[in-house]
């Protein structure tokens, strides 16, 4: 092997580990670059594209479940644009419950109530629902009310 | 040999050299660098994040205000009472806020209170004839009852500005489902919105106005996204759908003439009866689509769509308190036409069923006038607050309120709290928030938080000194969360709260 040859092979293998190490550079950099995005550009198709975004599993605590039946502490909340609204509990870990009325009475009866922090006794149903174009999955907690208790 | 050993050596050198050169380099990289953008929020306090801070999430910022407000108390304790001098108020005046943001029905009592002693002040009703004003109408998509002659069909997942005409979903106050067969108004491929009109309520009216004004460069769809978000796109067509209907009939079986219009976030889901696309509906038995109502109700439920989209589809976060996404919506309507417009504040100013000035709650929605009313004053006054260290025209505050109220983590009056005791260090929680809005719309002071801003244009708009003052105390003495009352007596002078009191309920007095 002559000199040059050599100098040759020694430049090739630096500029191989430069090139190298640029690219794990640049990953690094774009991952940070997507930690601080704020908040995803939902009108980019390529953005959503085959991508399904869950809210929050509903984590329930083992202590919310007695024999079957769901016991749940929350503040109740009127939420969504008006006359579509929605009575939910929102408890302190964070979890969102949609209260489902036996009738009118009942809910009129909650409707009073928002504001208050309160003690449900009911039935739990997890609903799964999924935007028109199947690449979002929104869980909802739903609760029939068997009893309940104004905390505060 | 020497030779080739001194060469390998080198270049195992230059190789750890790189790696360590580079390695150092990514460490640079994956330190943040501060950036002017908006946090994501993650901060569920009460005060220490910003809305203007250099943290990445979890909200580490840096308030830039130092306030200018001149009061110091301002309640934030029960049973407090804050003492205000203005010279421009004839008068002494007590304030009685419940500063809750709980939209707690539940009403807290104030206690014994003077008596009003002054004369009630004659109701100036402004603009007598005025139609109700309701946006948005209840929707049932399950267990409905299907109209004579309903035919369910397959949805079209994307509509185009090819399908000139499609039958819609729609429903009866009654909540019986029925066909609404419409034809394309407006729309092209470049469009932003299609818009349907119900067969046989086409009218004479110029459809291409109404979608130019949504569609333009400095329109309604550009004006709302720049300032909320961009809504979702379920349909896949890049479009909002708009449907202006006029056959509905309400429960009785009456026209409704007092809903503008409506969405409805069902329309966004694969399930039953929904239309599975971004759409929202206006009432042409409300009036012209020109008229000027009208075009306002465009971005307002518009901001719906928006905000249901963003936070609970696209960021999985719990909806926005009732009280709050209306507020957001009646205020879209000044972010895409630039007025605000005067509807509202002609009712804040007739005061035209005593409701406001008897406690009326800013923080319970009952999706009346007055409600509409008041959360657009309110979050006007948010807004100018939010901006309360800028000194030009209001045309050049910033809507970063609106936009961080979108994002945050909580849906509920905590969210609002957060953002603008950070901002604005005047105030302390959301009880001086509300207190200050309700003595602004007394005093309307040039600076400060007991007025709308430092911009005179704005002040004169909002200035609700004819509103009816004085209340008409009843025997429960109680208010309902974000309600105020306002007494007008010499007898205020020597006030002291009564000791049993709802850990809610601010006092303010003004000219002791």
């Amino acid at each position: 092997m002559n000199k040059k040859a050599i100098i040759n092979l020694v430049i090739t293998i630096t500029l191989g580990i430069f090139f190298i190490m640029c690219g794990n550079s640049k990953q690094l950099e774009n991952k940070t670059t997507n930690a601080k995005e704020p908040i995803p550009n939902n009108n980019d198709k390529l953005h959503n594209k085959n991508k399904k975004t869950a809210n929050k599993e509903p984590k329930m605590k083992q202590e919310y479940l007695k024999d079957g039946i769901m016991q749940i502490e929350g503040k109740l909340r009127l939420v969504g644009a008006s006359r579509n609204a929605r009575l939910i509990i929102s408890t302190d870990d964070e979890l969102d419950f949609y209260l489902i009325f036996k009738d009118n009475n009942e809910k009129d009866t909650f409707m009073k109530l928002q504001g208050k922090r309160i003690k449900i006794n009911g039935e739990l149903q997890i609903k799964t629902k999924t935007t028109a174009d199947d690449k979002y999955t929104i869980i909802e907690n739903e609760l029939t009310i068997n009893k309940y208790e104004i905390v505060s | 040999m020497i030779n080739k050993i001194n060469i390998l050596v080198l270049v195992l050198l230059i190789a750890i050299a790189s790696f360590f050169v580079l390695n150092g380099c990514s460490s640079d990289d994956s330190d943040p660098t501060p950036s002017t953008g908006t946090e994501t929020g993650t901060d569920t306090g009460t005060g220490t994040n910003t809305g203007t801070g250099t943290g990445t999430g979890t909200g580490t910022g840096t308030g830039t205000g130092t306030g200018t407000g001149t009061n110091t108390g301002l309640g934030t304790e029960t049973g407090a009472v804050t003492d205000i001098t203005d010279s421009a108020v004839t008068g002494k005046y007590l304030l009685v806020v419940n500063g809750s943001g709980s939209s707690q029905e539940a009403a807290e009592s104030y206690g014994t209170v003077p008596a009003p002693k002054a004369k009630v002040i004659t109701k100036k009703v402004v603009n007598p004839n005025k139609k109700k004003m309701i946006k948005d109408r209840a929707f049932k998509y399950e267990n409905v009852k299907e109209a004579p002659n309903f035919k369910k069909k397959t949805v079209k997942k994307t509509l185009t500005h090819a399908d000139t005409t499609y039958t819609f979903y729609g429903w009866y106050g009654d909540e019986t489902v029925y066909n609404v067969p419409a034809t394309l108004r407006y729309g092209s491929a470049d469009s932003k919105c299609l818009i349907y009109v119900e067969n046989g309520s086409e009218g004479t009216y110029d459809w291409n106005t109404v979608g130019t004004a949504f569609d333009k460069a400095d329109g309604v769809y550009s004006k709302v996204t720049s300032v909320y978000g961009t809504p979702t796109d379920v349909d896949s067509n890049g479009k909002v759908v708009i449907l202006y209907y006029k056959n509905y009939k309400s429960a009785g079986g009456a026209a409704d003439d007092s809903t503008l219009g409506f969405f409805s976030s069902a329309d966004l889901y694969n399930q039953a009866n929904s239309n599975q696309m971004e759409i929202f509906y206006m009432n042409l038995n409300w009036g012209s689509p020109q008229d000027e109502q009208m075009m306002r109700t465009l971005s307002h439920e518009f901001q719906h769509m928006i905000n249901h989209g963003q936070r609970k589809i696209v960021n999985g976060k719990t909806e926005m308190d009732t009280f709050l996404d209306e507020g957001l919506a009646e205020f879209a309507e000044f972010v895409a036409t630039g007025s605000f417009g005067t509807s509202r504040i002609d009712t804040m100013k007739s005061d035209a069923n005593s409701k406001i000035k008897n406690g009326y709650p800013l923080c319970v929605w009952k999706g009346q006038d007055e409600d509409y009313a008041l959360v657009y004053t309110f979050m006007t006054y948010c807004w100018a607050q939010y901006n309360y260290d800028k000194t030009g025209s209001y045309a050049e505050y910033s809507y970063q309120l609106f936009q961080d109220m979108i994002k945050h983590n909580n849906g509920d009056y905590t969210g609002l709290q957060s953002i603008l005791t950070a901002k604005n260090t005047s105030f302390k929680d959301f009880s001086k928030i509300v207190s200050g809005y309700w003595v602004a719309n007394l005093l309307n002071q040039a600076t400060g938080i007991y007025g709308y801003g430092n911009d005179q244009t704005l002040r004169n708009t909002f200035n609700l000194s004819s509103m009816p003052k004085v209340s008409s105390l009843d025997d429960a003495k109680e208010l309902h969360p974000g309600g105020c009352i306002t007494i007008k007596s010499d007898e205020v002078s020597s006030f002291t709260p009564a000791a049993s009191i709802g850990s809610n309920i601010r006092f303010v007095r003004i000219n002791k």
